[in-house]
């Protein structure tokens, strides 16, 4: 696999979230803005990065590796566990008020399945600069699909799209010239639930679309 | 016997580095997210106009009702220290939480109701516009309070909040009661 397939196969191919369903508890909670969704992703994006680069250098070495197997579980959660407290202590001394809209969810990134996932599944069995590739791949693609998630129910739940603090897009006027109220079930958690729902349908369909595609061309 | 010995190591050695790290980390940032803790504390206190740049903030917790006593004691000594006094009682409905600032006079300065649940139309209006003339007023003597008609429960609220105070700042700064 190229670099650049490694990097890009967290976008779409493997999405964390849209195509492996992994770290769905803060997709659904937090994604009632677009600035929450960015912040999160860049929490997400510190923590596997750094834990991909920590997992590999600490089994890159066979002599260390031989010693770190036996016990890799505890090694990997010790090791995402100080880079989320890192995250946590920084982010509460700079972005203390979104540090403060994410709330438990920046902590609860410990078990966030695909931090460990990949610790596991790639960072574990390749080298450093692979595993900071993947990380990156994978974080930016978890972060857009969170962003699309948040673009939806922000626009139907509340007419806006808060893309970091005052910088705000109001789109009001589309729910006044339609002459309807901003739904604001987008904005409960049952409007996270329908639109994460939407979306993993409209890939399914999609992915069933080619492989009938693809059988038709291969019947012929 | 080996291999649980070189297990535990590697986890010991993991976590003496980790543990470095996050105490550099944390050497960082508590001061600025302590700062900005006190900030929130206090951005109650700047909405008295009370001028916060002038004075050094301490606070201490008192009982049920006066949670929080702030004193503030000013950075030159000729001005007045001041305390403000968190107090928090029931009025149509529970929660009602004020603020009031009193001077070493016993004088009332300022106050304000920081939060309350009373209802719509009635007492959520008297809270919000009506003036109770009690700046100026000498605790514990609460005569000048001016009560809204039609709201006696809210007004009762409000005029129990000062009692108390008036109680605790006799006994904060001396005086009769």
């Amino acid at each position: 696999m190229t670099v650049k397939e490694n990097f890009f196969k967290g976008f779409i191919k493997e999405n964390p979230l849209l195509i492996s369903v992994l770290g769905t508890c803060p997709a659904l909670a937090i994604t009632k803005s677009i600035e929450n969704a960015i912040g999160m992703g860049i929490a997400v994006f510190f923590v596997l990065v750094f834990s991909n680069l920590l997992v590999s250098l600490v089994t890159v070495n066979p002599k260390i590796r031989e010693k770190v197997m036996p016990v890799r579980i505890p090694v990997y959660i010790v090791l995402i566990a100080s880079l989320v407290v890192i995250v946590e202590m920084v982010m509460e001394a700079f972005l203390p008020d979104l540090f403060e809209t994410l709330g438990v969810f920046i902590p609860l990134i410990v078990v966030n399945c695909i931090i460990f996932g990949r610790a596991e599944a790639y960072a574990g069995d390749h080298k450093p600069l692979e595993s900071i590739v993947d990380g990156a791949g994978m974080a930016i693609g978890y972060t857009g699909a969170i962003m699309i998630i948040s673009l939806i129910r922000e626009v139907f739940g509340a007419g806006t799209i808060t893309i970091w603090g005052n910088v705000k897009l109001d789109l009001t006027f589309m729910f006044d010239f339609l002459g309807i109220e901003p739904i604001d079930m987008f904005l409960q958690p049952v409007g996270a639930f329908f639109t994460l729902g939407f979306i993993l349908a409209a890939i399914a369909a999609i992915q069933n679309g080619k492989k009938d595609k693809a059988t038709k061309e291969v019947s012929k | 016997m080996k291999q649980g010995l070189t297990s535990g190591l590697v986890l010991l050695i993991l976590g003496v580095i980790c543990g470095i790290a996050l105490s550099v980390v944390n050497y960082l940032t508590a001061p600025i997210i302590l700062q900005n803790e006190q900030a929130k504390k206090y951005a109650a206190l700047s909405d008295l106009g009370i001028d916060l740049s002038l004075y050094t903030i301490t606070d201490s917790s008192l009982s049920e009702n006066i949670d929080t006593v702030y004193l503030l004691t000013p950075n030159a000594e000729t001005d007045p220290s001041i305390r403000v006094y968190s107090v928090t009682t029931t009025g149509f409905s529970e929660g009602l939480n004020m603020l009031i600032a009193v001077d070493e006079n016993r004088t009332v300065i300022a106050y304000m109701v920081v939060s309350h649940q009373e209802s719509a139309g009635y007492g959520k209006d008297t809270i919000e516009t009506h003036d109770f003339n009690m700046v100026g007023a000498v605790l514990p003597d609460t005569s000048l309070f001016e009560a809204k008609a039609g709201t006696s429960v809210t007004c009762d609220a409000i005029l129990l909040c000062f009692d108390m105070v008036a109680i605790q700042a006799t006994l904060d700064f001396g005086g009769d009661n």
